[in-house]
C-alpha cells in the first residue's frame, strides 16, 4: 500500500468532496460535512510524513494506467514537489479550521468546492505530465472562481468575473505553448521535454518561451499581468484569501521553475526575468502604500513578494533558487497569517477600512500574531522572512540596480505594515464605549493564527531544519552543481542593514500620514484599470517581449 | 496559405480583439468561446500529416494522422464548456445585482 | 409558445435521439465517439423536451440527477482503485473501458440537463 500513496494523496480530498456532496443532498445541516472535510484534509498530511522516509532514497515516480514511463502520465515527487505539497497540507488544514466559525453560508456546498480546490492543488504539485498540469490547473482555478463569490456580494462578483476572463486567457496561452512543444518534441512528459528542448531551433524557442511567460505572468501576477489579483483576493472570504494568496498564486511560480529548468538556450534570459521581478516588487509596494482597505493592502503585498521570488529564481544560482523556493514556503505561512488576522479584525469590527478600527488592546492574540507576521514579511532577524530575503538579496549582488530596487521595496513594506498597525491597533480614549465591545475572536479562529505564528518563529530560529533536508537539494536538482555553501545568518552587518531599513520605513510612514491628499489622487490614478485596459497592456507587453528576444538572439 | 494553423491564429486574434474592445458582458463571454475554438483548431491541425486518413484502427491501413492532439482536445472542449457555463451564470447573477449588462457602468 | 407541429415531431424523434446517443457511447472504443460525445447527444434529447414542454414540470427531477452525477464519479474512482486491488497500478485497463464510457456518458448527460434546469429558473419576464 505504501507504493500507491501518491495516488491516494490525490484521491482522498476528491472522495471526501463526493461524500460531502452526497450528504448535502439528503441533510441540510453542516455538521457531518465538517467532519468529512476534517478527515479529508488531515489525511494527506500523514501520507506526506510517510512519504518523506521514502523520499531519501530518491525521486518517487508512479505511472498511472499501466503504461510505461515516457508514454504514461506519471506522478513525480521530488524535493520541490514534496515541499510545496507539505506546505499546502498545512495551510489548507489550518484555513479549514478557521472557516468553521467564520463562514456562515446557507447552502451546503462551500466545503464541496473547498475540497475540490484542495485536490486540484495537490494534483498540480504532484504531476509530471504537462497536459495533466493544465487539467489540474483548470480544476483549481474554476473552483476558486466559485469560492470567491462567497465573499461580499457585489464586489466579489465583479472581481470573480474579471479573474475568470483573465485566467482563461492564461490557460489559452499555456495551451498554445504546450501545442508547439508537442509538435517539435513528440512527447508530453516534463522530464523528457527538459532533456530534449535544446534540439529545437531558436526562433521556435522564442515563441514558446514568450507564450509560457504570458501564461505564467498572468497566473503568478507579475506586473504587467497583475490586474486581476487585488480585487479577487480582497473580496474573497478570509480563509479562501489565505489559500489563494498562499498557494494558488505560487502554482504559477512552480510551473515557472519547472519550465525555466527545461533548459531554454536563449541569451539574456536571466536579466529579463530579474527586471520583471524587480518592477513587480516595487510596483506592488507602491500600490499598497496608497490604499486604506486592509485586505487590498495585503493583496498588493502578495504581488510585491512574488516579485522577490521571481528575482531570486531569475538569478539562476544555487543560493538564488534556494532563496526563492524558501521564500515561497515562508510567504505561504506569513501571508496566510496576515489574511487570517485581517479576517479576525473584520469579523469583530465589521468594516474593512483601517481608519475605522479602534481596537487598542481589546484583541491581544490578534495583536501579537499580527506583529509577528508584519515583522516576518519585513525581514527582521529572528523570523523566517529574514532568511529567505537575505538569501535572495545576496544572490543579486552583481546587479546593483536590482539590489537597490529590492531595498526600496523592503522600505515600503515596513512603512505599509506600520501604517496598518498605527491605524488599526491604536486606542483612542475618546471612543471608550465602542472599544469595549470588541472581544477576542472565538477559539477555533485563534488556533490557526497561533499555529502559524509558531511556525514563523520556528522556521526563523532553526532554518537548517528545512534548508538542508528539503530546499537545498530541491534547488540543486534544478541547477546542476551542488556547492554546500554555508549561509551565515545572524551576522551583525545584516542586522545593522535591517535596522537602517526599518528607520527609513518609519520616516516614509510619517511622510504618508502628513501628505494624505496627494495619496488619494495617486489612488484614483491607479484604480483606472478596468478589464479592457489591462488586457490591452498584457498583449502589448507580450509583443514587446517577443521583439526583444528576437533582437537579442 | 489557407490551412488550419493560419485560420486558428486568425480566430485567436479575433477573439482577443473581442475581449479588449467589447462593453457588453455577454459578448466578452462569446469572445472567450471563440478563442477556445481557435485553440482547438490549432491543436488538431498540428497533427496533420500529408495523404493520410482518420485515426481509426482498420486492418491494413498504415498512414494515419496523429491521434494524440485529438484526444487532448476532447478534454479541452469539456473544460471550455464548463468555463462558459460558469461565466454565463456569473453574467446572470451580475445582471440580477446591478441591473445592467454594460461593464463600464457596473463600477 | 410552441405549436402542435413541434410537439408532435418532438414526440416522434425523442426515442431515436436517445438510441443514437446510446450507440455512440457503447461503441466508443471502436469508432469515433465515446463518453462525452454520446452524453451530449443524450442530453440534447431531454433538453429538446424541456424547451418544448416548459421547464416547470421537470424541476422535480433535480435531486435524482444530482444523485446520478455524484454516484458516477464515485464509481469511476472505485474502478480505478480496483486496479490497485488486482495488483497493478491505478486505472489499469482490465477490459473496463466500455464501462467507463457508460459512466461518463451518464454523468455528462445528467450534468448538462442539470445546467439547463438551473439556468432556466432565472428567466426574466420582459414587460
Amino acid at each position: 500500500m505504501i507504493d500507491h500513496l501518491p495516488v491516494f494523496l490525490l484521491i482522498t480530498p476528491l472522495v471526501s468532496a463526493i461524500f460531502s456532496a452526497l450528504i448535502s443532498l439528503f441533510l441540510k445541516t453542516e455538521k457531518i460535512q465538517k467532519i468529512i472535510a476534517f478527515i479529508g484534509l488531515s489525511l494527506p498530511f500523514f501520507y506526506l510524513i510517510l512519504l518523506f522516509q521514502e523520499l531519501s532514497n530518491g525521486t518517487i515516480e508512479y505511472d498511472i494506467g499501466g503504461w510505461t514511463k515516457p508514454y504514461s502520465i506519471t506522478l513525480v515527487i521530488d524535493e520541490l514537489a514534496f515541499t510545496l505539497a507539505f506546505i499546502t497540507s498545512i495551510i489548507t488544514f489550518l484555513s479549514f479550521v478557521y472557516s468553521l466559525k467564520c463562514m456562515k453560508n446557507k447552502d451546503g456546498k462551500f466545503y464541496f468546492f473547498f475540497l475540490i480546490m484542495v485536490s486540484g492543488l495537490y494534483g498540480i504539485f504532484l504531476t509530471g505530465d504537462i497536459f495533466n498540469l493544465y487539467v489540474f490547473f483548470e480544476l483549481t482555478v474554476v473552483s476558486s472562481y466559485i469560492l470567491i463569490t462567497y465573499g461580499d456580494k457585489k464586489l466579489s462578483l465583479k472581481a470573480s468575473f474579471k479573474y475568470l476572463v483573465i485566467g482563461s486567457l492564461a490557460s489559452f496561452f499555456f495551451l498554445l505553448g504546450i501545442g508547439l512543444l508537442y509538435i517539435k518534441i513528440g512527447l508530453l512528459n516534463i522530464e523528457y521535454l527538459s532533456i530534449h528542448i535544446h534540439n529545437i531551433d531558436t526562433q521556435t524557442q522564442i515563441v514558446i518561451f514568450s507564450l509560457f511567460l504570458g501564461a505564467i505572468g498572468i497566473k503568478a501576477a507579475i506586473i504587467p499581468f497583475h490586474a486581476w489579483l487585488v480585487s479577487a483576493h480582497s473580496t474573497a472570504p478570509s480563509p479562501i484569501s489565505a489559500i489563494l494568496s498562499g498557494i494558488t498564486v505560487k502554482t504559477g511560480v512552480y510551473i515557472f521553475i519547472r519550465i525555466f529548468a527545461l533548459g531554454f538556450t536563449l541569451q539574456n534570459l536571466n536579466e529579463m526575468i530579474m527586471v520583471f521581478g524587480a518592477i513587480t516588487a516595487l510596483g506592488g509596494v507602491i500600490g499598497a502604500l496608497v490604499e486604506w482597505d486592509i485586505k487590498r493592502v495585503i493583496s498588493y503585498h502578495t504581488i510585491s513578494q512574488i516579485g522577490f521570488i521571481v528575482v531570486g529564481i531569475g538569478a539562476f544560482s544555487t543560493i538564488g533558487v534556494a532563496g526563492g523556493v524558501y521564500h515561497i514556503v515562508n510567504h505561504a505561512v506569513f501571508k496566510g497569517l496576515l489574511f487570517l488576522c485581517a479576517g479576525a479584525i473584520i469579523y469583530r469590527t465589521g468594516s474593512k477600512d483601517i481608519r475605522e478600527h479602534n481596537i487598542g488592546k481589546a484583541m491581544p492574540i490578534t495583536l501579537i500574531t499580527y506583529i509577528i507576521a508584519a515583522l516576518s514579511i519585513s525581514g527582521i532577524t529572528p523570523f523566517n522572512g529574514s532568511i529567505s530575503k537575505s538569501m535572495i538579496e545576496s544572490s543579486v549582488y552583481d546587479y546593483p540596480i536590482i539590489w537597490l530596487i529590492l531595498v526600496f521595496a523592503s522600505i515600503g513594506t515596513i512603512a505599509s505594515f506600520s501604517k496598518i498597525f498605527y491605524y488599526s491597533f491604536r486606542k483612542s480614549p475618546k471612543k471608550f464605549r465602542e472599544t469595549s465591545k470588541y472581544q477576542e475572536v472565538p477559539f477555533s479562529m485563534q488556533l490557526p493564527m497561533l499555529v502559524l505564528a509558531f511556525l514563523c518563529i520556528l522556521m526563523g530560529v532553526f532554518p537548517n531544519l528545512w534548508l538542508d533536508t528539503l530546499i537545498l537539494p530541491a534547488s540543486s536538482s534544478i541547477i546542476s552543481g551542488y556547492s554546500a555553501m554555508q549561509i551565515k545568518f545572524l551576522d551583525p552587518l545584516h542586522i545593522l542593514k535591517e535596522w537602517i531599513i526599518v528607520a527609513m520605513g518609519l520616516i516614509l510612514l510619517k511622510v504618508i500620514i502628513v501628505r494624505s491628499k496627494e495619496i488619494d489622487k495617486l489612488r484614483k490614478l491607479i484604480s483606472k484599470f478596468n478589464l479592457n485596459n489591462c488586457i490591452f497592456l498584457m498583449v502589448i507587453t507580450l509583443i514587446s517581449i517577443l521583439i526583444f528576444l528576437r533582437i537579442v538572439n | 496559405m489557407i490551412n488550419g494553423l493560419n485560420i486558428s491564429i486568425i480566430l485567436f486574434l479575433v477573439g482577443l480583439y473581442g475581449i479588449i474592445t467589447n462593453k457588453n458582458v455577454i459578448k466578452i463571454v462569446m469572445s472567450l468561446s471563440i478563442i477556445g475554438n481557435g485553440v482547438v483548431l490549432f491543436f488538431i491541425s498540428l497533427g496533420f500529416v500529408e495523404d493520410s486518413v482518420a485515426p481509426i484502427i482498420i486492418p491494413g491501413v498504415d498512414n494515419i494522422v496523429d491521434p494524440l492532439p485529438q484526444a487532448l482536445m476532447l478534454t479541452m472542449i469539456v473544460i471550455n464548456l464548463c468555463l462558459t457555463a460558469l461565466a454565463l451564470t456569473i453574467v446572470i447573477w451580475l445582471y440580477y445585482e446591478f441591473g445592467t449588462l454594460d461593464i463600464g457602468e457596473m463600477k | 409558445m410552441t405549436s402542435r407541429i413541434i410537439k408532435t415531431v418532438t414526440r416522434a424523434l425523442f426515442p431515436f435521439i436517445l438510441l443514437f446517443g446510446s450507440y455512440i457511447i457503447i461503441f466508443g472504443h471502436l469508432s469515433p465517439g465515446g463518453g462525452f460525445q454520446g452524453g451530449v447527444i443524450l442530453a440534447m434529447a431531454i433538453i429538446l423536451a424541456i424547451v418544448v414542454y416548459g421547464h416547470n414540470r421537470f424541476q422535480r427531477f433535480i435531486p435524482y440527477l444530482m444523485f446520478v452525477e455524484i454516484i458516477g464519479i464515485f464509481l469511476f474512482i472505485l474502478i480505478g482503485i480496483s486496479g490497485i486491488a488486482s495488483g497493478k497500478q491505478f486505472l489499469v485497463n482490465r477490459g473496463t473501458i466500455p464501462l467507463l464510457n457508460i459512466i461518463i456518458g451518464l454523468k455528462v448527460f445528467s450534468g448538462l440537463v442539470l445546467m439547463y434546469l438551473f439556468l432556466s429558473r432565472w428567466e426574466f419576464k420582459n414587460d
